[in-house]
């Protein structure tokens, strides 16, 4: 596989609420209100759940509907990360490792709920066994687009539903890919794996997804023909 | 355009590796120069473009989601709890505010409440069983040496006898006698 290229520029943080970021860096003042926190200022941990809060809420939507569910995890995900504070060694971004312990939190939930939160192993050839040869085939071979009549919210839906089917362990990596929009490196720092295993993750969930997505609607399936 | 992918760009080698490449070229993780070759591969070979538009007509099954309301006040609810020292737990966490305003004891309050209550239970258990080998000692436990002690009067009986057993080999009479 060719060469990748690393991390994008992080993109911009919100305004602390503390008051200007002097450097402009939102990672600098990340820094600046974690050892405001550690010095026993509460209104600085307060400034980091407010930047924070939001994206947090967003990454647990994907996995609950349920408000107060996506409430007491994203509250766990931050008491966590404030008895964890001392041990951040800024060699990634806060967000990054705030992230990381956002996934494992869910991870938890999800496996209080009865999902095993990893059934995939790392088998190569476990995707070409999870199912009959003819159906990898057939899924291979198709498009699998969106009705162009679906509204928004049915493709949000109908994607839910196909991804509450699947193994965390994939979830996970289409849900920071898809929905969260990042990058390779990203992914890898922070679930800390490899870009190669990302990439192979990636390349296993999306057939994965598509492959549940032909059994659960196989009206959404296009021909080979179709598209060109 | 980069030529080191393959040597021809018609090759079945050259569609391999397109194909290997899809992913990433889709989601804007290639190189430029590598991202370069792949366009112009694709511009001449139907069945690689068939691969990326299968690539890419699966993306779009991922929408952005509705915005997400954060409840009011969550960031200083958190703050609050978390400088209380109320750690994450399965429910061990604060309650989020009701209509009222104030926050509600939740979770936080009776799992203390709980490890006091288990905790105050030993301790009355080892009181009850300190007590009761403490009544088992004194009921089995060696003989005082006072207990023993019956005071003058003893000595004067013995007195007594020792005068009575003395007549006796004398021949005198007894009080026994008498």
């Amino acid at each position: 596989m060719a060469a990748l290229k690393h991390m994008r520029e992080p993109e911009p943080l919100e305004t602390s609420p503390h008051g200007e970021d002097p450097t402009g860096d939102g990672r600098i003042e990340d820094a600046h209100l974690v050892q405001a926190t550690l010095a026993g200022d509460a209104g600085a941990f307060e400034g980091l759940v407010g930047r924070y809060e939001r994206r947090l809420f967003g990454l647990v939507r994907h996995y609950t509907r349920s408000a107060a569910e996506v409430e007491d995890i994203v509250q766990d995900t931050f008491l966590k990360a404030y008895s964890r504070l001392d041990t951040f060694q800024q060699t990634s971004s806060f967000y990054t490792w705030l992230y990381r312990i956002a996934v494992n939190t869910i991870l938890d939930a999800m496996k209080r709920r009865g999902r095993s939160p990893v059934t995939a192993v790392e088998d190569p050839e476990l995707v070409q066994r999870s199912g009959s040869g003819a159906d990898d085939a057939t899924a291979a071979r198709l498009q699998v687009r969106p009705d162009a009549r679906l509204e928004r919210a049915e493709i949000a839906a109908i994607t839910r539903g196909v991804m509450d089917e699947l193994p965390e362990i994939f979830r996970t990596v289409l849900v920071m890919r898809e929905l969260e929009q990042m990058t390779y490196q990203d992914i890898a720092d922070t679930l800390e794996i490899s870009i190669g295993t990302v990439e192979s993750r990636l390349f296993r969930a999306r057939a994965k997804f598509k492959q549940k997505l032909l059994k659960l609607h196989p009206e959404f399936a296009q021909g080979a023909e179709a598209g060109l | 355009m980069s030529r080191d992918l393959w040597t021809d760009p018609r090759s079945a080698d050259a569609c391999a590796r397109v194909t290997d490449l899809a992913p990433p070229f889709v989601d804007g993780e290639c190189p430029e120069a590598v991202a370069s070759a792949v366009r112009a591969h694709l511009m001449d070979c139907p069945a690689c473009r068939r691969v990326v538009q299968e690539e890419t007509a699966l993306r779009q099954w991922f929408v952005p989601t509705e915005e997400v309301a954060v409840p009011a006040g969550f960031a200083a609810r958190v703050a609050r709890a978390a400088f209380a020292g109320e750690g994450a737990a399965d429910r061990d966490l604060v309650v989020p505010a009701g209509p009222g305003g104030a926050p509600r004891a939740g979770g936080g309050e009776t799992g203390r409440l709980l490890s006091f209550t288990m905790a105050l239970a030993a301790v009355a258990a080892a009181a009850v069983l300190l007590f009761t080998l403490i009544l088992a000692g004194r009921g089995a436990g060696p003989v005082d040496a006072d207990q023993l002690d019956a005071g003058p009067q003893l000595d004067q009986n013995l007195e007594r006898i020792e005068a009575e057993n003395q007549a006796l080999q004398q021949g005198l009479p007894t009080t026994e006698a008498k």
